[in-house]
């Protein structure tokens, strides 16, 4: 039970700190590399909204702050826990230059991530349990429904000021 | 532990990659499976080069999605040669 | 149900995304489809390899197999380039 408890926190932690940054990014205002805009419009083309969409097509096509925040996780679980964080960052900055993004999302969502672990194994929920949230929380985001999920980061989007203005 | 509760994920995931509708929805569900398999390649080799190939094989599978992703657009119905 | 449960480790779920793709690759039609189901079989053969300990084996095929993917597209989209090509100028040849 302990562990469901744990891996449940470390879940809404990462949940929150990948969409709060890739939000604030800008992700949703636009496709940041060509891939994005198809899986976009596919999107709205299934009754969703189109920031949603463009979210989960970056989310695909470019290492953004969800990439960062896994790699973040199992790097500080192999290595260590600061280092882990600044050699994933590293790694990650090089993905986003391999794959023509000019964005510094990954790197920002990987420094962040390592600064939650640092702070949350004084509770006691290690960095292993921070990788298995990340991957429940990007299924919550691409695995169930699309155009529901779409619709709540099209609101996030909304209130956050970044929503899309192309159509 | 953690491994199966990742691995039952990424069965679901492929499967709903088979069975889907659409173009577009096979490569979210392909990119879920593909966030799956580095959690759990680096949960299992607990040494730093588990770590280093986990982000070497997310990176590159990025780049190759990212590619299909393309294509997706270019090439909006193709012409089969026996149909 | 607990058995079941024994039995998921990285060798097996491997073994399943290798089969799933192996049968999409079969049963789907259009080659870009299968193009997909392509790197669904990667994820699992990198799966099956790392499971197997040969680490520098898996980053070898890490690296390489976004290649083979990327030069199939190349040739899917020349190939219906041409074809789209010749369907227009056959129909242009029926009008004139």
């Amino acid at each position: 039970m302990n562990e469901i408890i744990s891996i449940v926190i470390a879940a809404i932690l990462s949940w929150f700190n990948f969409v709060l940054i890739d939000t604030w990014m800008g992700l949703p205002e636009k496709p940041g590399v060509k891939g994005a805009d198809v899986i976009g419009r596919s999107v709205l083309k299934r009754g969703g909204d189109l920031a949603g969409g463009f979210f989960q097509g970056n989310i695909v096509c470019s290492p953004d702050a969800s990439a960062g925040t896994l790699l973040a996780s199992a790097a500080c679980y192999t290595i260590g826990t600061p280092e882990g964080g600044l050699i994933a960052a590293i790694l990650v900055y090089f993905g986003n230059r391999l794959c023509a993004d000019p964005g510094y999302a990954g790197t920002t969502g990987a420094l962040t991530i390592t600064g939650i672990i640092f702070a949350a194994s004084f509770i006691g929920i290690g960095p292993a349990y921070f990788v298995v949230g990340m991957v429940l929380a990007i299924v919550t985001i691409q695995g169930i429904n699309h155009p529901l999920a779409s619709k709540l980061i099209g609101k996030i989007a909304e209130k956050m000021g970044r929503h899309t203005e192309l159509t | 532990m953690l491994i199966q509760i990742i691995g039952i994920i990424v069965l679901l995931m492929a499967l709903r990659t088979l069975f889907a509708q659409d173009r577009s929805e096979r490569m979210l569900y392909l990119n879920a499976m593909t966030f799956g398999i580095a959690g759990i390649i680096a949960l299992y080799i607990q040494t730093p080069f588990g770590a280093i190939i986990a982000i070497t094989y997310f990176v590159a599978s990025t780049i190759s999605s990212n590619a299909i992703a393309y294509s997706i657009g270019r090439v909006k119905n193709e012409i089969l040669l026996d149909e | 149900m607990y058995p079941f449960l024994d039995l998921i480790n990285l060798t097996t779920v491997s073994a399943g995304v290798l089969l799933i793709g192996a049968a999409g690759i079969i049963m789907l039609k259009k080659p870009l489809d299968k193009v997909i189901m392509f790197a669904l079989l990667q994820g699992g053969f990198i799966g099956m390899i790392v499971s197997a300990k040969y680490l520098d084996v898996a980053m070898v095929a890490a690296i390489f197999d976004p290649i083979s993917i990327v030069i199939m597209l190349i040739a899917i989209s020349k190939l219906d380039e041409i074809r789209k090509k010749k369907e227009k100028s056959q129909e242009e040849g029926l009008i004139a």
